[in-house]
């Protein structure tokens, strides 16, 4: 018998909404803490907090930990870390889950190091296994190549879950819970890094992660100039435009735009990749796309054993006759 | 003030390789790595120690590149000598091979407390084996020292940094002061070689610390162990649209989605 029990979800909450990524954690937490009959902790901070500790419930959480202040409303690793140390040790979860974001990636060393626990992080599936009374997280290594499902780790774990890896549970308002808050009290000696100011480059039209279609380019598209064509495409369809890495460390498209491995997860219900030859780190953020459809000049590019749909050839030659068609439909 | 930077790299087997090839030996259930793709740097780091030149550029600064490993090349690690590296540093041992992110780590931090005063640690995002992104959390946790990742940009000041963190929708910018650890996933790629460097600091012999250097027990020290492991598969029925021209397919592919009802 471990003295460790139930899982706790850790995430920030800003305006008072629950974001997608914490409605999966929470399904997650719930699908393990049943495994074992135990309880699910939500651990939420943020500033004006409210509609969101009764959401957390109807969700799959059992209890809400709420840190609401003003010091919590922005990210600082500090402040953040040393506050969620202390309220994992009260309530001495077996497993605390935080989503691979850029604050749930950042704060999950921290803590596992705090607490001097094993540690997985971007994990695709996480099951339990009752014979061994434990949790087995699977994470991709080699970009991907190869999953990894770990051996027994230590009594306690921390854990982050990949975005869009797990179906959020239905919203169920007549769950009961209990919501307790905890206060925010830091000895500023304690903070070293400070956070001075943010800056939003966001693309206009609608948001990368939440379009039905994406229209996504890589090195083929060959300069940002071209990536008009793109633009132009995903207008006609709604979607958003997306890149792979070198599409994006090159500037064709912003940096915000990256999908795969360390950019954005997306699982549209299209995604068009063009130029893209589809390495397994890109693959990593679009192989939950329903329908990949792909249009590369290279017949033996990796990306096609992944698409319902490809043309082969090049694509300042295809995409015309396919961007007019589709225009030629809409106005049907 | 003349600064000495640390630069952690890994040497690991080239990530942009093809898929094919990574298996499974059913036997051992142990990973079977391509035959034939090469070692090379872990690409984050390369953008980590081209960060660190690039504050070399500007400032009085010296270089320490740190790997751990159990076969570790100089011609593979010797690239960062080259680009404009002082010194490299192999931390190498039978027992550190395939060690956990914590083990990594604590090797690692013993071998820059034994290279003595520093004023910064650079690392990788991530290793492109392990993709973990966890190591240098916690190299900061052994050495105490402040731990920032994901920077795209350093600025130095005499005694303070600032530096731009990459956000999914834009960025920040934070201060910290020194010695600090900060995880770099941007910054530019490597710079090539520098023939006068080439002449000089790339012949330069890497410095070799066994576990008995470090004072390291293996005792302490803990390898990744999986219980199982497998090749993902994703592959599904392509549906190749073909047509006299080009064009003609582009209009045959949208035709073909609006039947099956998916655009
Ligand atoms: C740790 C790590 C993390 C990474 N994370 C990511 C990530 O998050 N996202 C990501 O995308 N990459 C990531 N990468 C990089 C990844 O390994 C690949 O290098 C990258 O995905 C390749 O991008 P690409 O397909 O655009 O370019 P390439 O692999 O160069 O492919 C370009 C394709 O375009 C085709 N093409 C060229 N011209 C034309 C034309 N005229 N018409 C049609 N097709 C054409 C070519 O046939 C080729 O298939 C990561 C790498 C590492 C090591
Ligand atoms: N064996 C190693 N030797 C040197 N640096 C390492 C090693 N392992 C990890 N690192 C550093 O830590 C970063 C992140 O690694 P990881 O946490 O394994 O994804 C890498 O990009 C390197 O900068």
């Amino acid at each position: 018998m471990t003295a460790f029990s139930g899982i706790t979800v850790f995430d920030s909450v800003s305006e008072d909404k629950l974001m997608s990524g914490t409605i999966e954690l929470l399904a997650c937490a719930r699908k393990l803490a049943d495994g074992f009959n135990e309880k699910v902790n939500c651990i939420l901070f943020g500033e004006g907090l409210n509609k969101t500790l009764k959401e957390a419930v109807a969700f799959g959480a059992d209890n809400v930990f709420v840190a609401d202040d003003p010091l919590l409303k922005k990210y600082n690793p500090d402040v953040y870390s040393i506050t969620l140390d202390r309220i994992v040790r009260q309530t001495a979860p077996r497993c605390i889950i935080l989503g691979q974001t850029s604050t749930g990636a950042d704060i999950a060393p921290r803590l596992a190091f705090k607490l001097g626990c094993d540690l997985v992080t971007d994990c695709v599936e996480i099951n339990v296994n009752k014979e061994t009374d434990s949790i087995i997280p699977i994470h991709p290594i080699y970009g991907g190549k190869i999953h990894a499902a770990f051996s027994p780790l230590g009594s306690q774990l921390v854990l982050t879950l990949r975005q869009k890896s797990i179906e959020p549970l239905e919203r169920d308002d007549s769950r009961k819970g209990e919501i307790i808050p905890v206060k925010v009290n830091i000895d500023p000696a304690l903070i070293r890094i400070k956070v001075v100011k943010k800056i939003k480059e966001e693309t206009e039209g609608i948001r990368l992660e939440n379009a039905p279609v994406v229209v996504s380019g890589g090195r083929g598209i060959g300069s940002k100039e071209n990536f008009k064509h793109l633009k132009e495409l995903a207008g006609i369809l709604n979607g958003a435009v997306g890149g792979s890495r070198p599409a994006t460390d090159n500037g064709w498209v912003p940096a915000t735009s990256k999908v795969g491995l360390t950019g954005k997860i997306v699982a549209p219900n299209v995604y068009i990749a063009i130029g893209i030859s589809g390495s397994s780190q890109h693959l990593a953020g679009c192989i939950g796309s329903k329908n990949i459809v792909a249009i590369n000049n290279d017949p033996a590019a990796n990306i096609f054993r992944v698409s319902r749909y490809g043309v082969v050839g090049d694509w300042e030659e295809i995409l015309p006759g396919f961007t007019e068609k589709l225009r030629e439909l809409n106005a049907l | 003030m003349s600064l000495h930077i640390i630069v952690c790299a890994k040497q690991i087997i080239d990530p942009e390789g093809p898929a094919s090839g990574y298996g499974v030996n059913s036997d051992t259930g142990q990973i079977i790595l391509p035959k034939g793709v090469p070692p090379a740097i872990n690409p984050y780091d390369e953008n980590a120690l081209e960060t660190a030149l690039k504050i070399k550029d500007a400032w009085q600064a010296r270089i320490t590149v740190i790997s751990v490993g159990k076969n570790l090349s100089k011609a593979v690690m010797g690239k960062a000598l080259k680009a404009g590296a002082d010194n490299l540093v192999f931390l190498q041992d039978k027992s550190f091979e395939n060690l956990d992110s914590r083990s990594t780590a604590y090797v690692i931090s013993e071998g820059i407390k034994k290279l003595g005063d520093y004023d910064l640690v650079l690392a990788g995002r991530q290793a492109g084996d392990t993709d973990s992104a966890v190591v240098p959390h916690y190299i900061a946790g052994f050495l105490d020292i402040p731990c920032i990742n994901l920077i795209k940009k350093v600025e130095l000041f005499e005694k303070s940094i600032r530096v731009e963190r990459s956000l999914p929708d834009g960025y920040e910018v934070l201060e910290v002061g020194m010695p600090s650890l900060l995880s770099i996933t941007g910054g530019g790629d490597l710079r090539k070689a520098d023939l006068q460097q080439t002449g000089g600091a790339g012949n330069k012999p890497a410095v070799i610390w066994t576990a008995k250097d470090l004072e390291i027990e293996s005792s302490v020290l803990k390898k990744i162990s999986w219980e199982k492991i497998f090749v993902p598969d994703y592959e599904v029925e392509c549906n190749y649209i073909k047509a006299d021209s080009y064009k003609e397919a582009g209009a045959k592919l949208a035709v073909k989605l609006r039947e099956d009802q998916i655009l």
